[in-house]
């Protein structure tokens, strides 16, 4: 008797909390963020904080919403290569030491090189690459979250 | 008749049972050691207070988290106080929950018949450190955003359901508001209760063995052990307010920023693992989660080990674990923290964010903070949005000795700003580094007025921004110098007819400014000798309006007015 109430309550719980799972509750749009003039952009990195135009999280909607930054750079070729700045391993925010010239990530100390490739930590991959448009004159980037760990990149 | 009471009372309430239990001897006697558990309990009803004392201001969102945290801290009459307690209160249930497992492991207190209660007592030391983890993210403050987001990072990348577990608690695939409703229903109603479980069964189990006797005489609870354990607790009390406000309180970072470099840190009682974790290279994922589950574990099967009284060997093994264990732990976690306080780059950032913190606060207190939530504190200081703009747009020509065009500053279309302009137009600071204009043929010449001449001409042209200090005489003075002299051949001083210079009419008002900055080029401004960019696709009719604003506040500011607008974050 007692178990079958008990089930009773318990599944419809637990059902509840687990509403969130697997379940895309935070969303912005996907198309590609204005972050800086082309012109502005050399070959040293730099970084540009991602804006989304409007966020939809859970109940709330808000306008400009920093989701997260881009390093923006113009690599030997000329071509404009953006990396997000989220930390393939534990997903902290990386920066980048000038001394240096290659991006650090200060919680457990991953360093990649100029271009995102891994050097030295606990990071099993290089950077992630984000998509880049240029469109008159201004650099777009498109926002994509990836799943922290493993050495192959799986969208969050 | 205070007797009649009391028989009523106890007729109902059988208080008086209850409260013999205190007269009753206790074999072993009274002892400092046994204020442990009270003084636990005395701890965990200060959390309880102090917590119910900050959800009265306290509000779980995105947007409202760190400001109502920074409300408290900065605003809310003594809640910076209480914070302080509330923090630092769950460390010192920390050393306590420890100190009490030590003392009991150096008197056997494992062995039967009190295996049940180890186990609770250890349970309780687990349910604790969750306070920590559930309830830093809740200031969504750069630390405790970090520090949560690497946490779960590791549960996520456990083997098994880390994954569904993560996204249950965080809320789906992102931070985000669910994030902090439910680590705060966690941290205020799902663990509380959980303790408070725990802790009941505990004590169950306690009355069932009684304490360990220390050897002493017997002696009833009341007073022997009762004034022990309150002692015990108010001097705790008054350490742990003393150490709280030698510590700066519980402390506020600035808001979370998903963009910031920022150096995450666990809680001092996580530092272990955080240096173990940084220490092992490959292993990381297992330590930082496998090695809590192995101490537990083993802990747990500490009463196997040495299970009755009488085999010192196995509790001197026992304890020798124990405190090379603990010894381990402290001396990773000095070398940790020192390692980083070595670190020059990660004391230079910290400076920095400490010094982006002060200013969020100090921003919070005086604006207010932006419905959109802590970051947009930044946005809130006179003038963000044309400064921003300007950084971006305007400072690469108008400001610094790189610039290309006249420089827009402190006291723009001012009086004395307007004279030097009519007296050399060629100066560097005026029309001097922009090329298209110096060069033309059509470039102004200096003016020949000079004395009343000069300050009727100023007048009339400053008359023309809409400042309200206009001297009405000097102005009519000025106008017949103005349209029979050399000024009205390129420039007209009403209407928007096309003149080889910028027609004046509205010269320096926000009209003039939104006009020039649409179209410099336009034919009633400096037509063919334009060589700006036109902002009228590229701005927002309210950027624009919030440029102008700023460049007519220019004229009236100060070079300090100026400094004080900036730096509106650190960079
Ligand atoms: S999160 Fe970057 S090294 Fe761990």
């Amino acid at each position: 008797m007692g178990g079958g109430v008990g089930a009773a309550l318990l599944v419809p719980a637990a059902r509840l909390v687990g509403h969130a799972v697997g379940r895309v509750v935070v969303s912005s749009p996907t198309d590609p963020i204005d972050a800086i003039a082309a012109d502005q952009v050399g070959d040293l990195p730099v970084r540009v904080p991602l804006v989304a135009a409007s966020v939809r999280d859970a109940y709330a909607s808000t306008a400009n919403v920093v989701l997260g930054a881009a390093w923006l750079r113009r690599g030997q070729d000329g071509q404009i290569a953006a990396l997000s700045s989220v930390c393939p391993h534990k997903g902290c925010a990386i920066g980048f030491a000038e001394g240096a010239k290659r991006y650090e990530c200060p919680c457990h100390s991953a360093t990649f090189d100029l271009d995102g490739n891994r050097l030295s930590g606990p990071a099993e991959r290089g950077l992630d690459p984000l998509p880049v448009v240029i469109e008159r004159g201004r650099v777009k980037v498109t926002w994509v979250r990836y799943q922290n760990g493993g050495a192959d990149r799986k969208p969050a | 008749m205070r007797a009649r009471i009391g028989d009523w009372l106890d007729e109902r309430v059988g208080h008086r049972e209850v409260l013999a239990q205190w007269q009753r001897p206790v074999a072993g006697g009274a002892s400092f050691a046994h204020t442990l558990s009270f003084l636990f309990a005395f701890l965990l009803v200060i959390e309880a207070v102090s917590g119910a004392l900050l959800a009265l201001y306290y509000a779980p969102s995105t947007g409202a988290a760190w400001a109502s945290v920074a409300y408290i801290e900065d605003q809310v009459t003594l809640g910076s106080v209480v914070r302080g307690v509330h923090r630092w209160g769950m460390s010192a249930v920390v050393i306590v929950a420890g100190l009490h497992l030590v003392v009991t492991a150096l008197r056997g207190g494992y062995r039967r018949p009190r295996e049940v209660q180890w186990w609770l007592g250890l349970g309780l030391i687990g349910v604790v450190t969750l306070y920590s983890v559930s309830g830093f993210v809740l200031r969504w403050d750069q630390y405790g955003y970090w520090a949560t987001k690497v946490e779960l990072a590791y549960v996520n990348d456990a083997p098994g359901p880390g994954r569904q577990l993560v996204q249950a608690v965080q809320g789906g695939n992102e931070f985000g508001n669910l994030t902090l409703t439910h680590f705060y229903a966690l941290h205020a109603v799902v663990l509380p209760i959980v303790t408070l479980l725990l802790a009941w069964a505990f004590r169950a189990q306690a009355r069932r063995h009684g304490v360990l006797p220390t050897g002493g005489p017997a002696r009833a609870a009341w007073p022997y052990q009762s004034v022990r354990n309150w002692v015990v607790a108010a001097l705790a009390l008054i350490a742990l307010v003393a150490w709280s406000q030698h510590a700066g309180g519980a402390g506020l970072d600035g808001p979370a920023d998903p963009t910031a470099a920022y150096d995450a840190r666990p809680q001092w009682y996580f530092r272990p693992l955080f240096a173990l974790v940084n220490t092992f290279g490959s292993l990381r994922t297992f330590i930082a989660l496998g090695l809590p589950l192995v101490v537990f574990g083993v802990l747990a099967a500490v009463p196997f080990f040495d299970g009755r009284p009488g085999r010192p060997r196995r509790h001197y093994a026992v304890l020798a674990m124990l405190f090379v264990g603990l010894a381990g732990a402290i001396g990773v976690s000095m070398q940790s923290y020192a390692k980083d306080d070595d670190d020059q780059e990660l004391q230079r950032r910290t400076h920095r964010f400490a010094r982006e913190a002060a200013r969020a606060r100090t921003l919070a207190k005086t604006h207010g903070v932006p419905a959109p939530g802590g970051l947009a504190v930044f946005t809130t200081p006179r003038f963000y949005v044309a400064r921003t703009l300007w950084a971006s747009e305007c400072a690469s020509c108008h400001e610094g000795d790189d610039r290309k065009a006249p420089v827009l500053g402190p006291g723009l279309a001012s009086r004395a700003h307007i004279r030097s302009l009519l007296v050399d137009p060629s100066a560097p600071e005026h029309y001097g580094l922009a090329k298209k204009i110096v060069e033309d043929e059509n470039a102004m010449p200096k003016t020949e007025a000079t004395g009343d001449d000069l300050d009727a001409l100023v007048e009339l042209i400053y008359a023309e921004t809409g400042a309200t200090d206009v001297d009405p005489a000097k102005v009519e003075k000025g106008k017949p110098l103005f349209d029979d002299g050399p000024c009205a051949d390129c420039h007209n001083r009403a209407g928007t007819d096309a003149s080889t210079g910028p027609n004046l009419a509205g010269y320096g008002s926000r009209r003039f400014y939104e006009a020039v900055l649409r179209d410099s080029g336009a034919p009633n401004l400096f037509g063919k000798l334009d060589d700006m960019p036109a902002y009228d696709d590229d701005l927002e009719p309210n950027q624009i309006r919030a440029m102008a604003d700023y460049l007519v506040w220019l004229r009236t500011a100060t070079p300090a007015d100026l400094e004080a607008l900036k730096p509106s974050r650190a960079p």
